[in-house]
C-alpha cells in the first residue's frame, strides 16, 4: 500500500529546551489506516500530531530537522493554512474550537474558507448533517452545545472539507463513555467506507482500539513499538481490574453529607436534579456516575452550596446548610475540579499550595514544612519556583490537590479531576486520592470512568435522569453491567467492558 | 411584516450613525425625544414588545439619575432658585439633564438595536465589502462566539474559587481577591485563543484571499435610496446647527 | 526572562492568527475585568459620584497589557472589541471607540522605543494611556451625558491621579508574570 504520511525526524527541539521532545522517528503510515497513538505521559503523541500537520514548528515555534511528508509532498514549505488540503485536526476541547455562534455556520466554516460555490457548501454541510444525525440541533448556538454535541459539530466542520487524513487528539476525553463509543463508530464507518486514513491519539478508555488497525506506542518522545492492534492487545495488554487492595474503613454511623429530599431547578424551570436522598459516612469513599446532563453536577452544586435546595434539605458535617454558614462548612471541604485552571492563579508552585495558609497562624517554620510535605505528596518536589502554567494538564491538576490537601480537609469532593488526562496522569491523581482515603479523609468523586470508579471507590450511586437511579458496592460492579447499559452508561453487546 | 433583522447591515448602521450624531449634534429636545421614539416604535414594530431594552433601560435611569443630580449641584446654567452655603441650584439643570437624558437614550438604544438585530456573519459581509480582509472581517462573529463561551468561564472560575473559600463577600474581599478571578480567566483565554487560532488555520482560514458565505447579503434599491436619505437628513440637521 | 522580553520589542506589529483572534478573546476578557470592577466602583462612595477609579486603573491596565502582548493590530482589536460592547452597559462608548484606540497606539509607540523590561518604561506607557483616555472620556462626560465642564475636568484629573500609578503597578508585575508563564512568548 501507498504511503500517505512519511515521518523522518531526527530531532524536535523547543527553545530552551535541551532535550528534543521527539526524535529518530521514521515511520510510514499508509493511505486508508487506522492509526492510534498511545504512550505516557509527555511522551511526545500529541506533538506527533502537530508535526504531521506542520503546526510544529508553524505554529508552535521549534527547531525541526527531518522531513514531514504528506502526500508526498514536504509539508515545511507548505502554510499551515494550505495544511486544510490535505488534513483535518481536531483537538480534546470542542468548546475551543468552534468560532461561530451558529452550528450551521460552523459546519460550512471549513469549506467557505475554501471558496466553494454556495450551492456546493449547502450540500456538504448538508450531507455531513446527515451523516452525524445532527440536523436537530443545526439551528442552536455554539454554546449551548452538550460536550457531545460540539464534538460532532467540531468533526462535522472539519469532515465537510473532505480531506484524505484525519488527526484527532484525544477527541473523547471529556465525553462520557455512549458518547464516546458514538464518535468511535462514526469513525470507524468513515474509515471503512470512504478509506480516510485516521490517526487517534487515544485517551484513557482505549475505546478506540476496536476500529484501528495498528497502534504506535510512544517513550520520552520516541516512537516505542508500532503494532497490529492484536499483538498490541498481546503485548501490553488491556486496562486491567486494578482494585485497590486495602479497604477502606467507614463510619456508618456518622454523616458527612446528607441530602434530604434535596431538589434543584434552574430559572426558566429546567430540571437540575430530582429530590434526591442521599448520604455519605465519615470515611466513606463513594463515587458518582452517570451521563452527561444526568444531574450530577447540580447536585454537586447542591452539596457546595452553589445553587441552594428547590425543597429539601443539605446538611454537611451534621449541620444543616444556610447562607450563614455555607463558608464556615466549605472550610472544611477540600473541592478538585475538572478544570485546574479554573482555580490556580498564583505565579509559582509554591504560592498556590500555600495561598490558604495565609488566614492561618502558621509559622514560617511550619508553614514551610507543610508546603514541602505536600510538594512530596503531589510529587512536585523540585518544582516550587515553578510558574503552574508551564506544567503539564496531569501537573496542574496535581497542584490543585496539593492546594486543597494543605488545608487538611475532612472531605474532598472531585468533580471530574481525571477529566482530559491520560491513563498515567489519571491513574497518579487517583492513586493520590486512594491514599489520602485510607488516611481517613471522606471523599465524593464524580466520574465518567467506570473503571475507575470501580478501582478506587468503596460504594458506586448512579445518577440517571436526575435523579439517584442506583447503588451498588464499587467491587460488585461487575454484577451491573447490564444495569449500567440500561441506565446508558456504556454500550450492550458480547463485548461490553469497562474500558 | 417588517422585522429590523431582514434589513440590509449597511441601512442599519448608517441609521445608527445618523442617530447618534443627531443626538450628539442637536441640542433641541423636541428632535432629540421624536428620535428616541422612532427608535422605541421600530423595536416595537419588529419585535412586538421591548423586552430586549429592559436592562438597558435600568443602567440608563442609573445612569440618568446620577446625571440629574451633578447636573442639581453643579449646574450653572439659567436663574438662580435656591442657595444654602456653597449649595446653588439654578434653573437650567432640569433642560440639561433632560437633554442628556435623551441623549444617552439615543447613542445607546441605537447602538444596542443595531447590535442585536444584527447577524455577527452579515456585519462580517459588510467589512468585507468595504475591502476589509476577510481574516480580520471574521473577527467579528468569533466575538460574538466567545462572549457567551469567557462569560461562562468567569461564572465558573468564581464558582471554584467561592467553593475553595476565597472570601468575596465584602467590597474590601471583592478588590483584594480580583486577581483569584481575573488571571485565571486571562490564562483560560490564552489556551482558548490559541486553540481556536490552530482550528481555524486547519480549516484553511487565510486559505485564499477571499471566503464565500452560506447566506450573502444583498442591498435592496429602496435600501440604498434611504441610505441617501438618511446622509442628507444628517446634512440638514447639521447645516441647522452651524447656522 | 531578558531573552524573552526582548522578542517582545522589535516589531510593532503582529499578524498571525494566533494574535488576532487572542486579541478577540483578551478583549472579551477586558470587557469582563470592566464589568466587575464597574460593580465593585458603584457599591463605592466615589463610584456613585460617577467617577469609577478601579473600573479606570483596569481599563488602563487591559489596555496597556494587551497591546504589550499581541501589537498590532491585536492591541486595537482588543481595545475596540471593549469599546464596542460596552454599549450593552455604558452611554460613553462613543468616547471609548476613540480612548482605547488612541491608548493602545500610544503604548505602541512607547513598547518601540522601550524594551519595557524596567519600571520608566511602563510608567511612560501607562501615562499616556491614563492622561489621553481620560482626557478623551472627559470629553465625552460633557458632551453625551452634559456634565458641567468643570466637573468633567476634576473627575477625570482625579481618576488619572489614581489609576496611572495603580495601573503602572499592575501592567509590570502581570506582564512579568505572563513573561514567566511561558504563555506569550
Amino acid at each position: 500500500m501507498k504511503p500517505i504520511i512519511q515521518l523522518d525526524i531526527k530531532a524536535l527541539t523547543f527553545p530552551d529546551e535541551r532535550e528534543p521532545a521527539l526524535k529518530n522517528i521514521k515511520l510510514n503510515i499508509n493511505a486508508g489506516e487506522f492509526i492510534v497513538i498511545t504512550g505516557g505521559a509527555a511522551s511526545g503523541k500529541s506533538l506527533l500530531l502537530h508535526a504531521i500537520t506542520s503546526a510544529a514548528p508553524k505554529f508552535y515555534p521549534c527547531a525541526l530537522s527531518g522531513t514531514v511528508k504528506v502526500a508526498d509532498q514536504d509539508v515545511s514549505p507548505i502554510p499551515l493554512c494550505q495544511m486544510a488540503d490535505y488534513l483535518g485536526y481536531m483537538m480534546q476541547e470542542p468548546q475551543n474550537q468552534m468560532v461561530n455562534r451558529r452550528v450551521g455556520d460552523e459546519l460550512a466554516f471549513g469549506v467557505s474558507n475554501l471558496n466553494l460555490n454556495q450551492e456546493e457548501i449547502a450540500n456538504r454541510v448538508n450531507e455531513i448533517m446527515d451523516f452525524l444525525g445532527i440536523r436537530a440541533f443545526s439551528d442552536r448556538t455554539t454554546d449551548a452545545l452538550s460536550g457531545g454535541q460540539a464534538q460532532k459539530v467540531v468533526l462535522g466542520s472539519i469532515l465537510a472539507m473532505k480531506t484524505p487524513i484525519l488527526l484527532l487528539d484525544q477527541p473523547t476525553a471529556e465525553l462520557d463513555p455512549k458518547t464516546s463509543s458514538e464518535l468511535y463508530r462514526h469513525l470507524g464507518q468513515l474509515n471503512r467506507e470512504k478509506k480516510v486514513t485516521t490517526l487517534v491519539v487515544m485517551d484513557k478508555s482505549g475505546a478506540v482500539l476496536k476500529d484501528a488497525h495498528r497502534v504506535l506506542v510512544m517513550e520520552a518522545g520516541m516512537v516505542k513499538d508500532f503494532l497490529p492492534v492484536a499483538e498490541y492487545q498481546q503485548k501490553y495488554g488491556v486496562r486491567k481490574n486494578s482494585r485497590q487492595a486495602e479497604p477502606i474503613q467507614v463510619d456508618e454511623n456518622t454523616d458527612v453529607i446528607k441530602l434530604t429530599g434535596a431538589s434543584h431547578t434552574y430559572k426558566g424551570g429546567v430540571t437540575g436534579c430530582q429530590p434526591l436522598n442521599f448520604s455519605l459516612k465519615k470515611g466513606d469513599f463513594t463515587a458518582v456516575i452517570g451521563q452527561n446532563g444526568s444531574g450530577k453536577s447540580t447536585m454537586l452544586k447542591l452539596i457546595e452550596g452553589l445553587v441552594k435546595p428547590s425543597t429539601g434539605s443539605v446538611e454537611l458535617f451534621g449541620t444543616p446548610m444556610t447562607k450563614k454558614n455555607v463558608g464556615e462548612l466549605r472550610r472544611q471541604i477540600g473541592f478538585l475540579f475538572q478544570n485546574p485552571d479554573d482555580q490556580i492563579f498564583c505565579s509559582s508552585v509554591k504560592d498556590e499550595i500555600s495561598y490558604v495558609l495565609k488566614n492561618k497562624n502558621l509559622n514560617e517554620q511550619a508553614q514551610e514544612q507543610k508546603i514541602q510535605e505536600i510538594l512530596a505528596l503531589i510529587g512536585l518536589e523540585g518544582l516550587e519556583e515553578m510558574h503552574p502554567q508551564r506544567l503539564s494538564r496531569g501537573q496542574r491538576q496535581l497542584l490543585a490537590l496539593g492546594s486543597v490537601v494543605i488545608n487538611d480537609p475532612e472531605l474532598i469532593i472531585a468533580d471530574e479531576p481525571t477529566s482530559g488526562l491520560n491513563a498515567s496522569q489519571s491513574q497518579v491523581v487517583m492513586e493520590k486520592l486512594a491514599r489520602l482515603s485510607r488516611q481517613g479523609v471522606s471523599i465524593l468523586l464524580v466520574t465518567h470512568d467506570l473503571a475507575e470508579a470501580r478501582d478506587f471507590a468503596n460504594r458506586v450511586v448512579v445518577m440517571h435522569n436526575h435523579q439517584l437511579a442506583l447503588e451498588f458496592e464499587a467491587k460488585k460492579m461487575d454484577d451491573y453491567l447490564d444495569d449500567l447499559v440500561r441506565l446508558e452508561l456504556m454500550e450492550g453487546g458480547d463485548d461490553k467492558c469497562l474500558g | 411584516m417588517f422585522r429590523l433583522n431582514k434589513l440590509d447591515p449597511r441601512l442599519k448602521l448608517t441609521w445608527c450613525l445618523f442617530l447618534v450624531l443627531t443626538a450628539l449634534m442637536s441640542r433641541s429636545i423636541l428632535l432629540n425625544g421624536i428620535l428616541l421614539g422612532v427608535i422605541l416604535i421600530s423595536e416595537l414594530l419588529s419585535e412586538k414588545s421591548l423586552k430586549s431594552f429592559k436592562m438597558l433601560s435600568v443602567v440608563l435611569l442609573i445612569i440618568g439619575s446620577q446625571v440629574l443630580v451633578i447636573n442639581l449641584i453643579f449646574g450653572r446654567e439659567g436663574e438662580l432658585l435656591y442657595s444654602w452655603g456653597i449649595l446653588e441650584i439654578y434653573s437650567g439643570f432640569v433642560a440639561t439633564a433632560i437633554l442628556a437624558f435623551l441623549r444617552i437614550g439615543i447613542i445607546s438604544f441605537s447602538a444596542y438595536q443595531f447590535g442585536i438585530h444584527t447577524d455577527p456573519m452579515d456585519m462580517a459581509q459588510m467589512l468585507i465589502h468595504w475591502r476589509i480582509p476577510y481574516r480580520y472581517a471574521m473577527l467579528v462573529p468569533m466575538v460574538a462566539r466567545f462572549f457567551p463561551v469567557m462569560i461562562g468561564e468567569y461564572q465558573s472560575i468564581c464558582n471554584s474559587q467561592s467553593a475553595r473559600g476565597v472570601p468575596n463577600d465584602t467590597v474590601g474581599e471583592k478588590i483584594r481577591n480580583l486577581p483569584a478571578s481575573i488571571l485565571p480567566l486571562m490564562y483560560r483565554a490564552m489556551r482558548i485563543s490559541n486553540d481556536a487560532a490552530l482550528s481555524v488555520e486547519l480549516r484553511g482560514y487565510g486559505r485564499h484571499a477571499s471566503r464565500n458565505f452560506q447566506k450573502k447579503i444583498n442591498l435592496h434599491p429602496l435600501e440604498g435610496m434611504t441610505i441617501v436619505c438618511l446622509i442628507i437628513g444628517f446634512g440638514g440637521v447639521l447645516i441647522k446647527t452651524i447656522l | 526572562m531578558q531573552n524573552e522580553q526582548a522578542i517582545g520589542k522589535r516589531s510593532i506589529f503582529k499578524t498571525d492568527t494566533k494574535s488576532l483572534i487572542g486579541a478577540v478573546v483578551m478583549g472579551i476578557v477586558f470587557v469582563i475585568a470592566c464589568q466587575i470592577t464597574g460593580q465593585i466602583d458603584n457599591m463605592l462612595p466615589w463610584g456613585k459620584m460617577g467617577m469609577l477609579l478601579i473600573n479606570g486603573t483596569v481599563w488602563a491596565f487591559f489596555t496597556g497589557i494587551l497591546t504589550l502582548l499581541y501589537k498590532q493590530p491585536g492591541g486595537l482589536i482588543a481595545a475596540e472589541v471593549e469599546a464596542l460592547i460596552s454599549i450593552m452597559y455604558t452611554p460613553l462608548w462613543p468616547t471609548f471607540i476613540f480612548a482605547n484606540g488612541i491608548a493602545s497606539i500610544w503604548v505602541s509607540f512607547v513598547a518601540v522605543k522601550c524594551d519595557m523590561t524596567k519600571w520608566s518604561h511602563h510608567i511612560l506607557a501607562q501615562g499616556g494611556v491614563c492622561v489621553l483616555g481620560n482626557a478623551i472620556v472627559g470629553v465625552g462626560l460633557v458632551f453625551i451625558l452634559g456634565l458641567p465642564v468643570g466637573v468633567a475636568a476634576v473627575s477625570s484629573l482625579i481618576t488619572i491621579a489614581v489609576t496611572w500609578p495603580l495601573a503602572t503597578l499592575a501592567q509590570k508585575k502581570v506582564y512579568d508574570a505572563l513573561m514567566k508563564s511561558g504563555m506569550v512568548k
